[in-house]
């Protein structure tokens, strides 16, 4: 071999892979803007429904919040990360693919109970399931133990929310973001 | 088109060895990212980058952002096999005794 040893060629490597690793970068604000997001359209739901007893279905409109301004702003933020991103890594994709999964299947289950096919009762608790499984995966992928852990408190939670009427699913949905969107995202934002 | 060379003997050089080693683990690079990581000098990152890109190694992509010109690399599955058969080649060198034996 030339004058570089060979084991000062797998140091070279070891060290190069190292450094991309830390390129994936994750400052919590997919997971704050969610967060926020689906908090709020919680709380004003049951407000609406409990307290100030609405049942005509306007209780449920905090919900077109999630829509109609979480989605133009993950697209921007995206838009913004993308252009100035010097790099891409596998496992942002990998993240990025985990989270339009999770979307899709919120879709079906809002789909299938906007139908009428299951109540709304069960349709909840899966929301909850999904938040739990979106940021678990999260958390293996990036290897932030705080999401791991808001992903199992929010599988904990769903059990519990099969269990309770359908008000108080909404105060569960507001604990399970907390745990697993707001407190690991404002970790991650501290972090970075 | 890219030239046919002997991958271990092509890539048993320092900054195209870094350069490899950062890609393989990516989706895409910058040039800047690829020069603040591989501590190279422009021109010669350049040049190395050229040379790997004529092995068919990587793809290079120039663009522009905010006006001003950006050159992404990605390497291909081809510059992946390479990388590969680097590793085994260096690995068998250093650990004889763990290179795999043909089935008899």
């Amino acid at each position: 071999m030339s004058s570089l040893p060979p084991q000062a060629s797998l140091d070279i490597i070891r060290d190069m892979i190292q450094t991309a690793r830390g390129a994936l970068k994750d400052n919590g604000q997919y997971l704050l803007l969610w967060g926020w997001l689906v908090l709020i359209a919680s709380l004003a739901h049951f407000v609406l429904l409990v307290p100030l007893e609405i049942r005509n279905g306007l209780e449920s409109l905090p919900w077109l919040g999630l829509p109609l301004i979480g989605l133009p702003m993950t697209y921007r933020i995206r838009q913004k990360h993308q252009q100035s991103a010097q790099v891409q890594t596998h496992l942002g994709r990998v993240i990025a693919q985990n989270w339009t999964g999770i979307g899709v299947c919120f879709l079906l289950i809002l789909g299938v109970a906007l139908a009428g096919l299951i109540d709304f009762q069960v349709a909840y608790p899966l929301f909850i399931m999904l938040y739990g499984l979106g940021t678990f995966l999260s958390g293996q992928i990036v290897r932030f133990r705080p999401l791991m852990w808001g992903g199992i408190g929010s599988w904990l939670i769903c059990i519990g929310a099969f269990f309770v009427p359908f008000a108080y699913q909404l105060l569960l949905i507001a604990l399970s973001i907390v745990i697993s969107y707001l407190i690991p995202g404002y970790m991650l934002k501290a972090r970075t | 088109m890219s030239k046919a060379v002997d991958p271990v003997q092509f890539l048993h050089q320092m900054l195209r060895l870094k350069i490899m080693s950062l890609l393989v683990s990516l989706e895409s690079a910058s040039f800047t990212f690829l020069l603040e990581k591989t501590e190279a000098t422009r021109g010669n990152l350049s040049v190395q980058i050229t040379k790997l890109k004529e092995a068919g190694y990587l793809s290079v992509e120039k663009s522009f952002h905010k006006n001003y010109p950006l050159t992404t690399c990605k390497i291909t599955p081809k510059g992946i096999d390479a990388f590969e058969q680097y590793v085994e080649t260096i690995s068998a060198f250093l650990h004889p005794s763990t290179k795999k034996n043909p089935p008899a």
